[in-house]
């Protein structure tokens, strides 16, 4: 084997970026370049190609919810293969795959990993001794250690902020793991399971799984709400883990999480869940609306008789709504009121949210259990009366009365939503979500010169007042602005070539034209006696032409010297090249005590 | 504002007229749950494995017709067993399913027999399903067809995991990308003598082959 690539952790948070890009091949190769380039200041040369899950043969990969691009990098002397994977894209996979993994149970999308990476090795031609990297970033790292760990998919997974394993989940998974636990502590029935002490279980599956471990590289945030929750019951943490402190201004949840109760923190996952994906895809109108069914946000800026249209207008969606979400959503409400001085309590300890915040909080989160509890019995009574006469309508008396009642509790528990949030502790809270995405643990990844802003590297000169140079669109844009300029050479020497066939050549074949004319007619005046016609030629009138004189004169081609024109343009070429090349410049200078700038710019125009 | 809220309310409500609720407590049509009395058999007296059953009448001694949830095969489900209700899966899209399927732990402590059955409709490569089911158990196997039928075909392998446990892999494919793969395995209770053992795992293994071969896809058209 060759040089191996390089990765380093800044250059992994840069690739599981870009493959949220959803790139088409081409470009996506291209990128992988640069971000190589700029992270190690090496061109990655040799053939390199690259091939998405969606564009797989199989149609059922793409159906399957996997998404990610495996990258074959063929040096001459050294083939890798590079999986960079996301974790499943549309809401409703997000939901599934979350609450999924919090219950310790689907592996499917751990399976069309293997079966992805297998297409990509035939797709490639990849032979079996070729090492595959598995880059991965939350739910990804869930999907590709599981297929690590029971189909020997991948050689070695890195992750960032990774949604971790789960003894249990392997335990229905992994046969192999399970005939182990079965023999080791002795259970015959999958409800023993239950009973093995976690610690035990949790202790067994890492010694189990050491080997494998030995593959597997992980970067945390300490301030990812996943990192927090891992701390919860069935989670195990395999493999190397380098922590990252990405929001020096709290300390974390992981350890306040710790101190309540697993039944409690599944509840107020699933809460936060519903609530964070659906608002991550249209904002907080969009998670409640996840949450109860309703959408609140139409709710808002109306009053008296349009509040009340609305909500006659929705009736029948509502109440709809409201039956199938309404008792999970109930549960898990009561689950956390019953605990909210505690979750609160210690959110505000941590300096999450503010004492008012949380006054505020956990007293409309009672308002809002109580009115959920009135709304479940008003839902209640209305069915069971439907059945106990047996009549699908039960006469405007009761559904006035139930109409009442409902839209007496939404307008409670809409004004009780409004006040919490007035407080501004949801966008409080949704700023946790941060330190779970890549770009904050890129932006920790800062060393002196090095730092981050979104994922653009910047470096920040030393001399005098520090300036910032975003190095990433600096080196694009050197790379880029040559082959434009020369583009726009090969443009104006174009118009330069067009403007002499169009102007002087067609000048001199319309005057070669006339000439020949002329000729024509001062050699065979005979031929022209057709001219004298207008002129009362007959056949008995004997005339004829005996000689034709033409007297000519040719102006000159006017206007058609474009010379300095064309010189202008030229000029404003070099002047670019001059402009790219004093801007490389001045970056270099800079920062000329690293070498490897002067460097960067000239690898760039390779890529 | 309060008394025009109720008065348009009222108006309203005629204007709506029967506009109903879901009742949730609908009625199935003949499904076994709907039966007064249940089989007095450990897969209709857990709750969650009745779920999956059809009828409370026989398909032949022992078994009773199982249905899954995700609709995408059927199988003769054995009366002994039950499914465990934690681990079960149903994905979105008809992407997969999992069963885990044991023996009843009130009953006979001879045998501790599992069977898992994983079900997705993104099959691509039937070496590469055998070789997941091969490396989930960590075993080399050598799998044979042994039965082509409907556009379904049935590949299986014997496996000794170790003195202890032993067992049968098989792996369920169609044409519709659509895939089972099973492994099921046998191990001896810890009260069970080692002559009986041998014997006890031949006829579970009998029983796991029988059981194979009622598996069925349901084809759904546009599937």
């Amino acid at each position: 084997m060759g040089n191996k690539i390089i990765i380093t952790p800044s250059l992994q948070a840069r690739l599981l970026d870009l493959e949220y890009h959803n790139l088409d091949s081409t470009k996506f190769v291209e990128q992988f370049k640069q971000i190589y380039l700029e992270e190690t200041g090496q061109l990655l040369e040799g053939e390199i190609q690259s091939y998405n899950s969606n564009k797989s043969t199989y149609s059922a990969i793409s159906e399957s919810g996997y998404n990610g691009t495996a990258v074959y990098i063929d040096t001459g002397d050294s083939q890798e293969l590079f999986i960079v994977s996301q974790g499943s894209q549309d809401t409703v996979d997000w939901l599934y795959n979350i609450k999924a993994m919090f219950a310790g149970r689907s592996i499917s999308q751990a399976l069309a990993t293997d079966k992805f990476v297998d297409e990509a090795k035939k797709k490639f031609e990849v032979s079996e001794d070729v090492e595959v990297t598995g880059f991965s970033h939350s739910l990804a790292h869930n999907n590709n250690t599981v297929a690590l760990l029971n189909y020997d998919t991948f050689d070695q997974v890195y992750s960032i902020n990774g949604a971790q394993t789960n003894y249990y989940q392997q335990y229905f998974a992994d046969r192999n793991f399970q005939l182990e636990v079965r023999k080791n502590f002795s259970i015959s029935s999958s409800k023993e399971l239950y009973e093995i002490p976690p610690q035990d279980l949790h202790d067994f599956a890492m010694e189990f799984y050491g080997d494998k471990a030995k593959n597997i590289h992980q970067t945390i945030s300490k301030d990812d709400p996943l990192y927090a929750v891992s701390v919860v019951r069935g989670f195990f943490t395999l493999g190397s883990i380098t922590m990252v402190d990405t929001n020096p201004d709290v300390p974390g949840l992981r350890e306040l999480i710790a101190d309540i109760p697993d039944d409690v923190i599944k509840d107020f996952q699933e809460l936060a869940i519903d609530f964070a994906v659906a608002s991550n895809e249209g904002g907080t109108n969009e998670g409640v609306k996840e949450l109860i069914g309703i959408d609140v946000g139409a709710f808002k800026d109306k009053e008296g008789m349009e509040l009340a249209g609305h909500i006659i207008a929705n009736y029948d969606t509502m109440v709809r709504a409201l039956n199938e979400k309404l008792p999970p959503l109930l549960d898990r409400v009561q689950t956390v009121t019953a605990n909210s001085n505690e979750i609160f309590g210690s959110l505000e300890e941590a300096g999450y949210i503010t004492e008012r915040q949380k006054e505020v909080t956990i007293d409309h989160l009672t308002r809002i259990e109580k009115s959920l509890i009135d709304i479940e019995d008003i839902l209640k009574d209305n069915v069971n009366l439907r059945d106990k006469l047996n009549n699908p309508f039960l006469g405007a008396g009761n559904e006035i009365v139930t109409i009442l009642r409902l839209a007496s509790n939404l307008v409670e528990i809409y004004m009780s939503y409004k006040e919490i949030e007035k407080t501004g502790i949801l966008k409080r809270l949704e700023s946790i979500k941060d330190s779970h995405g890549l770009q904050e643990m890129l932006s920790s990844m800062s060393d002196g010169l090095k730092s981050y802003i979104g994922a653009d590297m910047i470096y920040t000169s030393t001399k005098g007042e520090p300036i910032k140079v975003n190095i990433s669109a600096a080196l694009q844009m050197y790379q880029k602005a040559i082959p434009i300029l020369e583009a726009k050479s090969t443009k104006i020497s174009n118009f330069e070539k067009a403007i002499k066939h169009e102007l002087d050549e067609s000048y001199k074949g319309e005057k070669r034209k006339v000439q020949d004319e002329i000729n024509q007619m001062e050699s065979s005046p005979s031929s022209y006696r057709f001219l004298l016609s207008k002129h009362g030629f007959y056949p008995t009138f004997n005339k004829e032409i005996k000689s034709i004189r033409v007297h000519e004169i040719f102006y000159p081609l006017e206007d058609n010297d474009f010379a300095e024109q064309l010189e202008e343009l030229k000029k404003s070429v070099e002047s670019g090249k001059l402009y790219i090349e004093k801007y490389r410049q001045a970056i270099e200078d800079l920062f000329e005590e690293e070498e490897n700038v002067s460097q960067l710019f000239d690898l760039s125009r390779r890529i | 504002m309060k008394g025009k809220f109720i008065v348009a309310l009222i108006i309203t409500i005629f204007v709506l007229g029967g506009c109903a609720m879901d009742n949730e407590n609908e009625s199935k049509s003949s499904s076994a749950n709907e039966a007064k009395e249940f089989p007095e058999v450990a897969a209709f007296e857990d709750e969650f494995t009745r779920s999956f059953l059809e009828s409370t009448e026989t398909t032949r001694e022992g078994y009773y017709s199982f249905v899954s949830k995700s609709n995408s095969f059927k199988m003769d489900f054995p009366q002994d067993m039950i499914i465990n209700e934690e681990s079960h899966t149903v994905e979105p899209d008809d992407r997969g399913e999992y069963i885990y399927m044991e023996y009843n732990p009130e009953g006979s402590k001879d045998l501790y027999a599992v069977r898992t059955i994983q079900y997705t409709n993104f099959m691509t490569d039937e070496a590469n399903s055998k070789k997941q089911i091969s490396n989930s158990l960590d075993l080399e196997l050598e799998f044979n067809e042994i039965s082509l039928n409907n556009d379904q075909k049935l590949q299986l392998a014997d496996f000794e995991y170790d003195e202890e446990i032993s067992g049968i892999a098989a792996l369920i494919s169609n044409s519709k990308n659509q895939e089972l793969q099973i492994i099921a395995d046998i191990q001896c209770g810890e009260s069970t003598q080692s002559d009986t053992c041998t014997s006890k795992k031949e006829k579970e293994k009998e029983k796991i082959m029988e059981w194979l071969e009622t598996i069925e896809f349901i084809n759904t058209e546009g599937r």
